[in-house]
């Protein structure tokens, strides 16, 4: 998520609420992680980042890939999960500028803590009490289950906060629907990625997972295929009533469209008052830039002359930067890549 | 390959690379806070804010192409968000420009807003990267108190990606070359499952001979590096000149006027 959708208050607040969340989750690492382990914890990051580059070719050309919370969640436990996710995340937004500086704090407290958090509740609650002895067919339905929970899950939060912020003009339940539309296709693909890497691990390493698997029944039973669909089918219906209990919003968004087909005029007609002030307005500050309602308008000089202003600046600093750097001892001190 | 392009400016030197890496990202991170306070109306507001990272990338000798193509390539998402603005915000907002004036709808100038404040914020993060080495830059987050074991972890992450990127891109190459022609969906299921799960066996692996190795070496927690940031009188005029300028440009507006 980049940082123009948020307003500062809505960043700051989740700023807040991701460090305490990583506070909380590293004091319960702490009990069966020990703190010289975290090179391990850094390594993992990177092993997520490479997994992410594993595509999973679907139909046609169309692919997906791991997001890897739930996944790391499973194998790790959510607490680690979390403080990997974490570290990926700051290093995505700070290498590769995905996700803004200040948007980190929701990005960490959606991807890195709820995803996680929320994955692992699903995955154990349909794994059941039981820690040894489970059914294979179990353990891939609840991997299933825990991906699509938790990615749903972590979607859900980006409309509520882009709400909060004000920033975004789609009315929130469009949005909201449309953003766990799309996630629920992508937690789709994460969960039957996480079921895999799963299959993987119960039969060639059974050992690194924290449940033990009945032996003689590692293979994916045509149940546990039907659960999982069904599984999925149940989200989308969920999904899809939700919608539709939204059309007449959708209905409601058309006609107005078609009333603001002028909307200068549409505007003024209905607001005979803001008619009266505008007029008012054009007679005392004769060349406004911007007059939105209720706002003294700035005098349209200094907007333009700010725009030629600061590109003309810009075309001096360039060159400025182009003599500067000129003049620099040629193949020096620096260049190394 | 395509990940050697990402920070490849970082180890490069100019005035801008030589500044303390403490002071830029203080510096980037009000720049950020404040553009990202602008209202959502604002536009021409905007413009004069360019100046910062501009200056900074121009001074550090990063191609702008790069910049843009960058921009390009973590854009999808705001594109999404802001496209949808003039669809549903039809607030009518005059504006003038010189004698003449027409309305438009908010919602255009709200996405143009979240498109400039894209574009300013994401370059000035750009600027503080591509000039700062990672290393320097874990160091300067370490100095503003963030957690010893956080930024260890990031440092391992970042020493580790690329060579993890290419032990994947290996697997990918194998999974690829025994693949060739249509194959059934399971199959490529259980080709990607594998990968990922000999990759996460691997990196287990890897992850306890590094711990291994440290200890047998002495690691006792701490990190100690021989670059020590110091703070020098360009670096302390860069800090107050970016931040009053940053500052007048939000603040400032009604005086100039």
């Amino acid at each position: 998520m980049p940082n123009e959708v948020l307003s500062p208050q809505v960043a700051g607040g989740f700023i807040a609420a991701g460090v305490v969340g990583l506070g909380l989750a590293t004091l319960r690492a702490r009990r069966t992680f020990h703190d010289s382990r975290v090179p391990m914890m850094g390594v993992m990051g990177a092993f997520v980042f490479a997994a992410q580059m594993v595509n999973f070719q679907i139909l046609g050309g169309s692919s997906g890939h791991l997001g890897g919370g739930v996944l790391l969640a499973i194998l790790l436990g959510p607490h680690v999960a979390a403080l990997v996710m974490a570290a990926i995340l700051t290093v995505q937004c700070l290498i590769f500028n995905d996700g803004g500086l200040l948007a980190l704090g929701c990005n960490v407290f959606n991807m890195g803590l709820l995803a996680p958090y929320v994955g692992y509740a699903v995955y154990r609650a349909v794994l059941g009490r039981r820690a040894e002895g489970t059914s294979a067919g179990r353990l891939y339905v609840a991997s299933f289950a825990g991906a699509l929970a938790g990615v749903t899950a972590g979607a859900a939060a980006v409309p509520v906060q882009i709400a909060l912020s004000g920033m975004s003009a789609v009315p929130f339940p469009t949005f909201f629907v449309v953003m766990v539309g799309v996630h629920l296709l992508i937690g789709a693909v994460e969960g039957v990625i996480t079921f895999a890497v799963v299959l993987y691990l119960v039969q060639v390493r059974p050992d690194v997972l924290d449940v033990a698997v009945t032996t003689g029944r590692e293979r994916v039973s045509r149940g546990a295929v039907a659960v999982s669909v069904a599984i999925f089918a149940l989200f989308v219906g969920g999904l899809v009533s939700l919608a539709a209990s939204e059309l007449p919003d959708g209905l409601e968004w058309l006609t107005e469209e078609k009333a603001y087909a002028k909307p200068a005029q549409a505007a003024h007609a209905r607001h005979p008052v803001m008619e009266e002030v505008s007029g008012w307005r054009e007679r005392t500050a004769p060349l406004p830039d911007y007059s939105v309602r209720g706002q003294e308008p700035p005098p349209y000089w200094t907007s333009v002359a700010g725009v030629v202003g600061t590109l003309a600046t810009l075309g001096v600093v360039y060159v400025l930067a182009v003599v500067v750097r000129r003049r620099q001892p040629a193949g020096g001190s620096g260049e190394v890549g | 390959m395509h990940h050697a392009y990402i920070d490849r400016f970082a180890t490069a030197d100019s005035p801008v690379h030589r500044l303390d890496p403490r002071v830029k990202l203080v510096v980037v991170l009000a720049f950020t806070v404040l553009v990202v306070s602008v209202p959502k109306y604002e536009v021409a507001a905007l413009f004069p804010y360019a100046l910062l990272p501009f200056s900074l990338l121009v001074f550090g000798g990063i191609p702008l192409g790069f910049v843009a193509k960058h921009l390009l390539l973590v854009s999808p998402f705001v594109v999404f968000v802001a496209v949808f603005n003039p669809l549903y915000d039809a607030e009518p907002v005059l504006v003038r420009l010189g004698a003449g004036g027409y309305w438009v709808r908010g919602g255009v100038l709200s996405c143009a807003n979240i498109c400039g404040k894209f574009v300013l914020t994401v370059s000035a993060l750009v600027a503080l990267v591509s000039t700062t080495r990672f290393s320097d830059l874990l160091q300067a987050l370490a100095w503003f108190r963030l957690p010893r074991l956080f930024v260890l972890e990031l440092s391992f992450l970042y020493r580790y990606l690329f060579l993890l990127i290419e032990q994947v891109l290996r697997l990918k190459r194998a999974r690829d070359s025994r693949g060739v022609g249509g194959v059934r969906l399971g199959w490529r299921l259980r080709a990607t499952g594998g990968i990922i799960g000999n990759l996460f066996v691997r990196t287990l692996e890897r992850g306890e001979r590094i711990y291994a190795a440290m200890v047998a070496r002495g690691f006792d927690g701490a990190v100690r590096t021989l670059r020590q940031p110091r703070l020098r009188g360009v670096d302390a005029a860069f800090l107050v000149g970016a931040l009053l300028f940053v500052a007048a440009v939000r603040f400032g507006g009604p005086l100039v006027r």
